[in-house]
């Protein structure tokens, strides 16, 4: 086409895309789809809530209600303390933290000690059933009321070390 | 009111432009996708159209799962334009008709002044819709976008005013002269 550059400047206007930065935002921070979940979350809580809304949240939070605003809209890097105080004023839970179930300890040659564990995920809390736990030596079940007293309790007993660094590599 | 550049070829000008309504401080292009980004205003669209969820097309999916669809489509739809952007201009890239397709699935032919449309390339159910007019086989303009609810666009009262808004710009277009007689056989 002839002259198009010049017939688009003709019909162009003075206003600037922020296509450009705004996208490369959006791809970079790659946390907003979290900071997304989490204020559809508030969302709904004040969806079916009579009592609470977006300027008692600020209030209940002592932040500024253009704070909240920038929290729902999903936009918002929060802290975990934020994130606390947000799940106190609901009286609901945001988030859900994947719990290991420690599943199977085993004895391997010169007393050292491998712990298999799998992360059961998308499960709350209150849905993990506690695992039957092997006896192994001394080991009395019932001074064991979570999984990392297990951990501390088999170290106390044998190879320390070898239990750490099976911890640490998640084997 | 007009239209200003999202990504152009500095030599020839064809390239994607949006455009830019009275009484709006930004183009429709940037408008959408911000609005699209923001979680609160996708919660309440999506509760405020409640009705029209009962839709077969959104396969009893919950309001929860059909709120984190669309940020999704929203970054792909920032990579698909954003490739199309660095893959440049030159004579072996893609065009953008081969990005955008006629607004009407049984509108077979392109043409000047044509109303198009896009969306994401992957996914099951795919919920956003960029409008465009087609200017040239490598030059559009964004006239808007929307949340697809219903089959036909006349169905629902945001997609029908995109179908106005559509209008609105091609109308401008030509009463501008923005394309000649001599274009058409360049365009086509």
């Amino acid at each position: 086409m002839k002259d198009f550059k010049k017939r688009i400047e003709n019909i162009s206007t003075p206003v600037e895309s922020k296509w450009r930065e705004n996208a490369k935002q959006r791809r970079s921070n790659k946390w907003l789809t979290y900071s997304g979940e989490i204020a559809k979350r508030i969302l709904s809580v004040l969806e079916n809530r009579d009592d609470l809304n977006q300027s008692k949240l600020a209030e209940a939070l002592n932040v500024t209600p253009q704070q909240i605003s920038k929290i729902v809209k999903g936009q918002e890097n929060m802290t975990l303390e934020t994130i606390y105080k947000l799940s106190q004023a609901l009286n609901c839970e945001l988030i859900i933290f994947p719990t290991y179930k420690w599943n199977l300890v085993e004895l391997g040659s010169q007393n050292q000690i491998s712990i298999r564990s799998e992360l059961k995920l998308n499960l709350p809390f209150s849905q993990i059933q506690p695992e039957p736990v092997l006896q192994m030596g001394n080991f009395n079940r019932s001074k064991v009321a979570s999984p990392t007293m297990y951990v501390a309790h088999l170290a106390s007993n044998v190879e320390t070390t070898t239990v750490a660094n099976k911890i640490k590599t998640g084997s | 009111m007009g239209i200003v550049p999202i990504f152009v070829d500095d030599n020839t000008g064809e390239g994607l432009y949006s455009f830019v309504y009275d009484g709006n401080l930004e183009p429709e292009y940037d408008r959408i996708m911000n609005l699209w980004s923001n979680v609160q205003y996708v919660s309440e669209y999506f509760l405020n159209n409640l009705k029209y969820l009962k839709d077969p097309f959104f396969d009893g999916q919950s309001l929860d799962s059909l709120i984190s669809l669309i940020y999704p489509e929203v970054l792909e739809l920032d990579d698909m334009f954003q490739d199309y952007n660095e893959a440049g201009f030159g004579q072996f890239a893609k065009t953008l008709q081969q990005i955008f397709r006629p607004l009407f699935d049984d509108d077979y032919r392109l043409s000047i002044y044509q109303s198009a449309k896009t969306s994401v390339q992957r996914g099951r159910i795919k919920l956003l819709r960029i409008y465009a007019i087609r200017m040239g086989p490598n030059a559009y303009v964004i006239t808007g976008g929307s949340i697809k609810l219903t089959k036909k666009m006349q169905d629902h009262p945001d997609s029908n005013k995109e179908l106005e808004k559509l209008e609105f710009v091609r109308r401008y277009l030509k009463s501008n002269n923005f394309l000649i007689e001599d274009d058409l056989k360049d365009i086509l």
